[in-house]
């Protein structure tokens, strides 16, 4: 069975092409802002030039992310992140005890009970939203490739730091701080710093912190330097797995092959 | 219906909630009333015992703006940020106090002129600046009832002479109203309104009671019309015994024949506090999952006031019972262990002869404890555990709201200690239940669409 699974998010649109359990096909684009259907079907004809399938192989597509119903023409299907997120982790790592989900707008954690369900669910408040957005920004103002970023410490040698609670504070402070001489590599660890400081507080939200296996997912992964941060701070060995990147795409590319279908109520009573 | 699994059908008594509503809305219209502002008491409306004064309570009024006036009350926000009135103040006030500055209430009549204000008497919080807003605008007379509150060694003597001082307020204030306005206080009436006081907290008791049964006769979207009928909105009150009365025999009757408010029912849910009015419609997408929302401390009037009894009826608190919620509370207030704290000083069934005996027992039974600041806000956070025991929720909805009733402390505590019982919390943020200038109404169905797939729960197909 073929199934197709694509995560509309904010900043890219993802697509996995899942056979038998197995991923053979994915791409990744940017997600097009009012242009998200078009943006999500060169996508979908990407990860599927790269299986070496065509539509008419796919018997089930699911979409997730913040910008799945707009692909509802395409998919059959929706389910929510944090669904997803989960799936992809368990399949990935099946010991999973926590996933985090850290993406362009949205930072998601579950912790997992004994049962493999969702016990608590945490999801950023407001003013700390778009931690990958902010950062993808900030790397472009400071001129700044991800290659650039990778060997930065974790936080500013010299003490600098940006707002964590607002990103909107945090890039004035961060270009405060530019005007004031500080180096453009200094600005950066300060800017992931408060990245990180945002993500640890949604973990440390959760009221009985499972972390025997933390599982990371998301875009986020990609950046060396915010997992690093990340590590140091939270103090939390993560498990990123080689698809980490396309963990929402694959989990619902899993949901539509019926990979833990009962995690719905009225799916497991019928 | 998709997804139906149990009976339903409308409710019979809602025309009646309808009819109350609209008349009190329109109560201040009497052109013989004298309009005063505030609350006289959430046990005993003693101003019906005046001839012809009418006190507008501020908390229905914000929210009723809130919820059907959306852009009126964006207007009337404006008006009170623009003279001071920050956004850390009360949501319901910003809109309500906005129609007095405009001069003209949300359906476009003019706003009937503030003869008085009788503030609700509370120390330390925003509660004490309503009556201010009503008297800088125009020199009006504001009574307040001093809320007594000494933070030394317990003191039995001091409790009765804090609440002594309470009662000579409240006695001055009927008095002064008295002699300013040429009305003389109807004792009779004023007995009558005692004695009726208890017969509506009885129904809702056993209303209350009835609602732990599976499926919920009613949901929380039926009590919002009419939870506040008989305390904060004011209406004669037999016709308000008449309609409790009546909505306890039909709830009785729906538990005893199965039928449920939410047909598709098979996940409960619960709220500490009063919704955001803006955004009712939750209420109706939740049930969309077959959710059911099963109340609030607010609705249920369970806040902390109330217990579970052995046989299972909800009733007075009884303070006397030192469990290990009211020990926690003697830590917060510093009360001795071996007294016993909360009993209460002038009793319900106190003989009342004179003026002084009715005013002893609206204040009393309104507020028991002078030595403590509002025990039962001590007590609520921790009584939620109990409310989602008694009604078996399987999840909790809890704002974290900027000001007013959704800005408790201790929220997340809350979510944590309701965690540990297995209910599921969700947090969601806004600026208060009458104030949509934060919230995020796309932000929240996200939420409420992850927070239920994450517990197993799918949309019935619409």
């Amino acid at each position: 069975m073929i199934t197709a699974g694509i995560d509309v998010g904010i900043e890219n649109v993802k697509v996995v092409i899942l056979e038998d359990g197995k991923a053979i096909g994915r791409s990744k684009g940017r997600s097009g802002g009012w242009k998200r259907l078009a943006a999500t079907e060169t996508a979908l004809g990407e990860a599927l030039r790269d299986a070496g399938k065509t539509a008419g192989d796919v018997s089930r597509t699911v979409a997730t992310g913040k910008g799945k119903f707009d692909v509802a023409s395409i998919a059959g299907d929706v389910i929510t992140e944090p669904v997803a997120a989960l799936k992809a982790a368990q399949f990935l790592c099946q010991e999973v005890t926590t996933v985090v989900d850290v993406g362009a707008d949205e930072t998601l954690v579950a912790s997992v009970n004994e049962k493999g369900r969702i016990e608590q669910l945490v999801i950023n408040e407001k003013c700390a939203a778009g931690v990958g957005s902010f950062l993808r920004n900030m790397a472009r103002r400071l001129e700044l490739s991800l290659a650039d970023m990778d060997g930065l410490p974790p936080v500013a040698p010299d003490g600098s730091t940006v707002s964590d609670g607002c990103i909107v504070f945090g890039e004035l402070d961060a270009l405060n701080l530019l005007n004031n001489g500080v180096s453009a590599k200094e600005v950066a660890s300060a800017v992931t710093a408060s990245a990180v400081i945002r993500v640890t507080n949604s973990i440390n939200d959760i009221t009985v912190p499972r972390l025997d296996k933390v599982v990371l997912l998301g875009g986020l992964t990609k950046n060396t330097a915010f997992v690093k941060a990340l590590n140091a701070r939270s103090k939390i060995e993560f498990a990123i797995p080689e698809d980490a990147e396309y963990g929402g795409a694959l989990g619902a590319a899993l949901y539509a092959a019926g990979w833990g279908d009962s995690y719905y109520m009225e799916n497991k009573t019928a | 219906m998709k997804g139906q699994i149990w009976e339903t059908r409308p409710l019979e008594y809602w025309e009646k909630a309808k009819e109350l509503r609209a008349r009190w809305e329109k109560s201040s219209d009497r052109p013989d009333t004298v309009v005063g502002q505030g609350n006289t008491s959430f046990v005993v409306d003693w101003q019906q015992a005046f001839p012809a004064v009418t006190v507008i309570e501020d908390n229905p009024r914000g929210s009723t703006i809130a919820a059907k006036y959306l852009k009126e009350a964006r207007e009337f926000r404006l008006a009170s940020e623009i003279r001071g009135w920050g956004r850390e103040i009360c949501g319901y006030h910003g809109v309500f106090w906005g129609e007095q500055f405009i001069g003209r209430q949300a359906d476009g009549t003019p706003f009937p002129e503030r003869q008085f204000v009788v503030p609700i008497p509370c120390v330390c919080d925003c509660h004490a600046k309503r009556g201010q807003q009503c008297r800088d605008f125009k020199p009006v007379p504001q009574w307040m009832t001093d809320f007594t509150i000494y933070l030394g060694d317990y003191d039995e003597a001091r409790q009765e002479s804090m609440l002594e001082h309470r009662n000579w307020c409240l006695l001055k204030t009927i008095n002064d109203m008295e002699r300013i306005f040429g009305q003389a206080l109807d004792e009779e009436k004023l007995l009558e309104l005692i004695r009726t006081s208890n017969e509506i907290k009885q129904y809702r008791q056993e209303i209350f009671t009835l609602m732990a049964h599976k499926p919920a006769p009613l949901s929380v979207k039926e009590l919002y019309s009419t939870y506040a009928l008989g305390g904060l909105v004011k209406l004669p009150m037999k016709e308000v015994v008449e309609f409790w009365k009546m909505v306890r025999d039909e709830v009785k009757w729906r538990t005893e024949n199965d039928v449920a408010a939410v047909g598709t029912e098979r996940y409960r849910w619960m709220e500490a506090h009063p919704p955001g009015y803006y955004f009712l419609k939750y209420y109706r997408y939740m049930e969309k999952y077959g959710a059911v929302c099963i109340g609030s401390q607010y609705t249920n009037f369970t806040f902390a006031q109330l217990e579970r009894k052995a046989d299972g009826s909800i009733s007075d608190r009884d303070y006397t019972v030192v469990d290990e919620n009211m020990k926690a509370i003697r830590q917060l207030d510093g009360t001795p262990a071996d007294k016993v704290a909360y009993e209460p000083i002038f009793s319900r069934d106190m003989p009342i002869e004179t003026r002084e005996d009715e005013i002893r027992f609206i204040t009393g039974a309104d507020a028991r404890h002078p030595h403590h600041f509002k025990p039962d806000e001590y007590l609520r956070p921790y009584a939620l555990n109990e409310f989602a025991d008694i009604y078996q929720v399987d999840g909790a909805l809890l704002p974290l709201w900027r000001s007013g009733v959704g800005c408790t402390l201790t929220r997340k505590e809350q979510a944590r200690r309701l965690r540990k019982v297995g209910v599921n919390v969700m947090h969601y943020e806004g600026n208060q239940g009458g104030d949509n200038t934060d919230f995020d109404e796309k932000r929240m169905i996200e939420q409420l669409d992850q927070w239920m797939e994450s517990q197993g729960l799918r949309k019935f197909e619409e």
